[in-house]
């Protein structure tokens, strides 16, 4: 069953920006107390899984909840399934409250329909600690491209040929421009949240050549993650 | 990758006279579990201490449980989680995620959590983590410390929540709210508020009245009806935890969302000349 889960999971968010999840470790951080059927809810059609959740209690002192640590559904349907097997074990079990913190997922409208009430509690604060390294796994071979020196304050000045499509991280080379920013900006970039021409607008991204625009534009698209998944089981 | 210059990410980094960083020894175990839970007043259960530092793969108590020892006393401390995270091309990369960080009572004020942090970033650069994640709530205190050791805020998971008994997520709430701390202008207020809960059982309404003092709520027993407050609020429970967010999301946000529940009559409010002064601060 875990197998399945992790293949699910992995073709639901294949693209998104996410932690590497073994068997062992899904067994770890998301059933510590064994697997069954109290705290993993599933939905299969013809024998095949299209959805699962899974829950854990904490205790509050007094109060008992049920903490939604993974929801991953493929539709809509699946998802609004497996939330109403949720709430009726959770009715069943006697606990105060139910409570999920969402990724940036689609089909966020089911849980308002099934009378959950949302709110922001919690902020995902991510640090920078090697961009050389990061933009060296997303590097790829570049034959023809413009050369920028991307600076982000604080680090070394790091080379890098943009393609069309792509970008190639070298050791060295003559930039044919200087790309500037700070680490804030870079991630925020990186992570799909904010747009180049936006942060280039509010003048925290410099250019040193204005003419290059569209390269730089190229730049931050090829290394953009739009979108994410951690779900709140991986928060450990 | 070696930075240029002084290292942002640590500037501060020096072992201040008796203090010292270790890590944890096999046989505290329980030690570091009772210091979480007296710490953060309480932390956690025993199976979720299993669940985060016993069970999870790839994580060795002895190599990622900091410990911060002022004059040989146990005085905080921190943990690192090590992952593997997937770029869209597949790639892998090594992350670290900070966690449970935390100062012993008599500690508190000295620099240990400062000291903890910068302690689990050189631990992660060493173990060659390129990004560092932290998941704090954003009404305490680690949402603001964290940007001084290069954390920045990157995305909002929205939290959604269904309440089966509303008298228990109530006082949930108001225990939460108790550990807030308010200016000292709001001293004296006092404020009712009429929550409404949708349950799966029907509607109920749960009334309460609070008094500010010394920057803290404390909840007045048994309320009359007539009683004379300085505000009255009343709202659904979806509105007033979105209010309450809002306040550390920017006055904007703030605005807009009262604005709209208040045309929508989701929110509803009275309020004293009290209040108007308390606000505009005369």
């Amino acid at each position: 069953m875990i197998d399945e889960i992790i293949d699910l999971r992995n073709r639901i968010h294949k693209d998104d920006f996410r932690f590497v999840l073994t068997p062992e470790h899904w067994k770890a951080v998301y059933a510590p107390e064994n697997t069954n059927k109290s705290n993993l809810v599933t939905t299969k059609k013809d024998g095949r899984l299209k959805g699962y959740a899974v829950f854990g209690l904490v205790n509050f002192e007094q109060i008992r909840a049920y903490e939604v640590r993974e929801i991953c559904a493929e539709d809509e349907d699946t998802e609004g399934q497996l939330i109403d097997q949720i709430v009726n074990q959770s009715v069943q079990d006697n606990v105060d409250f139910v409570f999920v913190k969402r990724c940036e997922e689609p089909y966020e409208s089911v849980f308002t329909k099934k009378g959950f009430a949302s709110f922001v509690e919690s902020a995902v604060m991510i640090t920078l600690f090697d961009p050389r390294q990061l933009l060296l796994t997303l590097s790829e071979r570049i034959e023809k491209g413009k050369v920028l020196a991307m600076q982000i304050a604080g680090f070394d000045p790091i080379i890098v040929k943009v393609g069309q499509n792509g970008i190639m991280v070298m050791d060295d080379g003559e930039p044919d421009l200087t790309v500037s920013t700070d680490s804030k900006t870079f991630l925020r970039l990186f992570f799909g949240r904010t747009s180049f021409l936006k942060e280039f607008l509010r003048k925290r991204i410099s250019v040193s050549s204005i003419l290059s625009l569209t390269v730089v534009n190229r730049f931050f698209k090829a290394v953009r993650h739009d979108k994410w998944y951690i779900p709140m089981g991986d928060w450990v | 990758m070696k930075k240029v210059g002084e290292d942002p990410l640590n500037r501060e980094r020096k072992t201040k006279e008796g203090e010292r960083i270790r890590t944890l020894r096999r046989g505290e175990e329980s030690a570091h579990f009772n210091m979480l839970n007296l710490a953060y007043a309480p932390w956690g259960s025993e199976e979720e201490w299993r669940r985060r530092y016993a069970l999870h793969s790839d994580f060795d108590v002895a190599e990622n449980v900091l410990i911060v020892e002022e004059n040989g006393e146990w005085a905080g401390g921190g943990t690192a989680w090590f992952r593997e995270a997937l770029l869209k091309n597949d790639r892998k990369i090594v992350v670290y995620g900070a966690g449970d960080l935390y100062v012993h009572p008599d500690h508190r004020g000295k620099g240990v959590y400062s000291t903890a942090m910068r302690g689990l970033n050189e631990l992660a650069q060493k173990r060659g983590a390129i990004l560092g994640f932290a998941y704090p709530s954003i009404y305490r205190l680690p949402a603001m410390a964290l940007p001084k050791y290069g954390f920045v805020e990157v995305f909002y998971p929205s939290t959604c929540v269904l309440v089966l008994k509303p008298d228990k997520f109530f006082q949930f709430l108001v225990a939460r709210a108790k550990k807030a701390f308010l200016p000292e202008k709001f001293n004296g207020i006092k404020l009712r508020l009429v929550v409404s809960f949708d349950t799966p059982n029907g509607k109920r309404e749960i009334d309460g009245v609070f008094l500010v003092e010394k920057g803290q709520i404390n909840e007045l027993k048994e309320p009359q009806n007539n009683e004379r407050v300085d505000l009255t609020v009343k709202t659904e429970i979806g509105v007033l935890l979105k209010v309450v967010s809002s306040f550390f999301l920017g006055k904007r946000r703030l605005i807009l969302l009262l604005l709209a529940a208040t045309l929508k009559r989701r929110l509803r409010f009275r309020f004293s000349m009290k209040i108007i002064r308390a606000f505009l601060g005369l």
